[in-house]
């Protein structure tokens, strides 16, 4: 464009008529810096807590030793050796597999009622996320009353006398029972929002050839709503990895050792036992198993929505 | 800790230069498993994740008949229109050990101030103020603050404003003699009481009380010694 000096450009006219600002050369080049400013800032904010944690995973800081040294990997040695770090895994894969499963599968049977639009779906579709509202750590406090074995609603309900939801025996499910009240609404809803977005065509070609509904659920609607499965599963799996809240407020990782999930142990160490470094080599420790499942999920979802697009058998 | 003071078992005992856990000598032995079975037996549903709370708002609520705990978390309760049972509640100095001791355990919050403070003049004028017998009597008289520790104020304002709960001041002159924080100083407190508790807990859920001490009592001496 003739007129126009080199490296700049005419931005779009805000009004019709007069001729368009001219933006300086110094100013177009700065923009692309000044637009990632906000997303360094947030990643700096991320990573700067993550690098220090990962710092005292090394050292030997306490509240006891105000002049920690680099200790290489006895955190980590002491940490792996010991018997409650590998309940506290075991507490946690257990917790984060089994709400997991059963929100994956609950929140699918709901969305498959909820499909077919009718007056009381949409009803039930808007008190569904009712759940969704409540910060787990209300949640935890609600249940906890709920709980209460003297006074408690639900074996007033149930008739279930003093019976402990709490106990050693109880407590671990009676957690995961709050985790999937609070989020199998977002199972659901994330499913029927994938449900609703698949095409008619090949049901209803289906249909016109006979085929029953179990058997395009499974052939046709099923392999269409996997990714939309595996998306929900990625993020209530990577959540229940990293629970607290509600597990806290219930139990505070008792009775015993048997509801303290690796976050629970973490606080302990850090915040109840001021040993700083335990604390912060067991988020290290959790880092790496979210890490990784993530990478393996986010293949498998990968492969999956490659499948539904028919590129791979 | 009070009554397992008073039945002579110790948490700890001096071996040298090192501590030496004693939670699983014979007499905490014989102490804890009686504690957990009352517990089992007469304790709330749910001793496990039962806290403060819950024995404050039990024993306020009158759904609770006893409460063996600090004079803070149950004088409050009695206040007139504080609880449902105010005014129904008495105070009882507990039993006595076999040698007749009233040891007792003082739990207690103090005002510090940090050696690396840099603003050290303001922050002692402050102690000086909320620890002075002014602010403590005010504090007493509202109801908001337990066992005053000048005695001007104790035997002022504290006996005017509690001194007619039954048996609260001849608790009071039964054991403050023998009150002592009766946990051994050492830099893991935390950490070995918060694993005593779990021990308590296993054993409330049936674990056997010996086995499960001695293995505390292994932990707790690597912990503490390491």
């Amino acid at each position: 464009m003739p007129g126009r000096p080199p490296g700049e450009q005419q931005a779009p006219s805000p009004g019709a008529g007069g001729p368009p600002p001219v933006v300086p050369s110094w100013r177009r080049r700065l923009r692309p810096y000044v637009l990632a400013v906000p997303a360094l800032a947030i990643t700096i904010g991320i990573l700067y807590p993550f690098v220090l944690g990962a710092y005292y995973a090394f050292i030997d800081y306490s509240a006891v030793n105000p002049n920690p040294t680099f200790v290489g990997l006895d955190n980590f040695k002491e940490v792996l050796s010991s018997s409650v770090f590998w309940e506290s895994v075991k507490t946690t894969l257990i917790y984060a597999v089994s709400a997991t499963v059963l929100e994956t599968v609950l929140g699918l049977g709901i969305a498959l009622l909820l499909y077919r639009a009718s007056f009381t779906g949409r009803i039930f579709e808007r008190v569904l996320i009712l759940p969704l509202m409540i910060a787990p750590v209300i949640a935890g406090v609600i249940w906890g009353l709920m709980y209460n074995p003297q006074f408690g609603v639900l074996n007033y309900m149930f008739g279930l006398g003093d019976f402990d939801w709490l106990s050693r025996s109880n407590a671990l499910w009676s957690c995961v029972l709050v985790d999937i009240w609070i989020f199998t609404p977002f199972v659901a809803i994330l499913v029927l929002a994938g449900l609703r977005s698949l095409p008619r065509e090949p049901f209803e070609a289906s249909s016109v050839d006979g085929a029953n509904w179990f058997y395009m659920f499974r052939r046709l609607m099923l392999p269409m709503m996997w990714p939309y499965i595996l998306v929900a599963v990625i993020f209530r799996f990577m959540d229940s990895l990293k629970v607290f809240d509600q597990v806290f407020v219930l139990t505070a990782g008792g009775p015993g050792n048997e509801t303290r999930t690796l976050q629970i142990g973490a606080y302990q160490d850090s915040i109840i036992n001021l040993n700083y470094s335990r604390g912060a080599t067991y988020m290290f420790l959790l880092w790496i198993l979210v890490f990784v499942t993530a990478r393996w999920l986010v293949s498998v979802l990968g492969k999956a929505q490659r499948r539904a697009a028919g590129a791979e058998e | 800790m009070t009554q397992y003071t008073r039945e002579g078992a110790k948490d700890y005992t001096e071996d040298g230069d090192k501590l030496k856990a004693a939670m699983n000598d014979p007499k905490a032995v014989d102490f804890t498993s009686k504690w957990v079975a009352l517990a089992r037996d007469a304790g709330p549903s749910g001793w496990t994740t039962y806290e403060y709370p819950d024995v404050t708002r039990d024993l306020g609520n009158g759904s609770a008949m006893m409460a063996y705990d600090a004079d803070s978390a149950t004088y409050p309760l009695n206040v007139a229109g504080a609880s449902a049972q105010a005014g129904n509640i008495a105070w009882y100095p507990g039993p006595a050990g076999p040698d007749g001791s009233y040891a007792t355990n003082l739990w207690t919050w103090s005002w510090g101030m940090n050696a690396a403070s840099k603003k050290k003049l303001p922050a002692w004028l402050f102690i000086q103020w909320a620890t002075g017998s002014d602010a403590m009597s005010k504090a007493v008289q509202q109801g908001t603050f337990a066992d005053p520790t000048r005695a001007s104020v104790f035997d002022g304002a504290f006996k005017q404003t509690l001194g007619n709960f039954p048996g609260y001041l001849e608790t009071f002159e039964t054991v403050i003699d023998s009150t002592a924080i009766q946990f051994t100083p050492q830099t893991h407190f935390f950490e070995t009481t918060e694993e005593w508790s779990v021990a308590l807990q296993d054993i409330y859920d049936g674990a056997d009380a010996k086995q499960r001490l001695d293995d505390l009592a292994d932990h707790n001496n690597d912990v503490v010694n390491g």
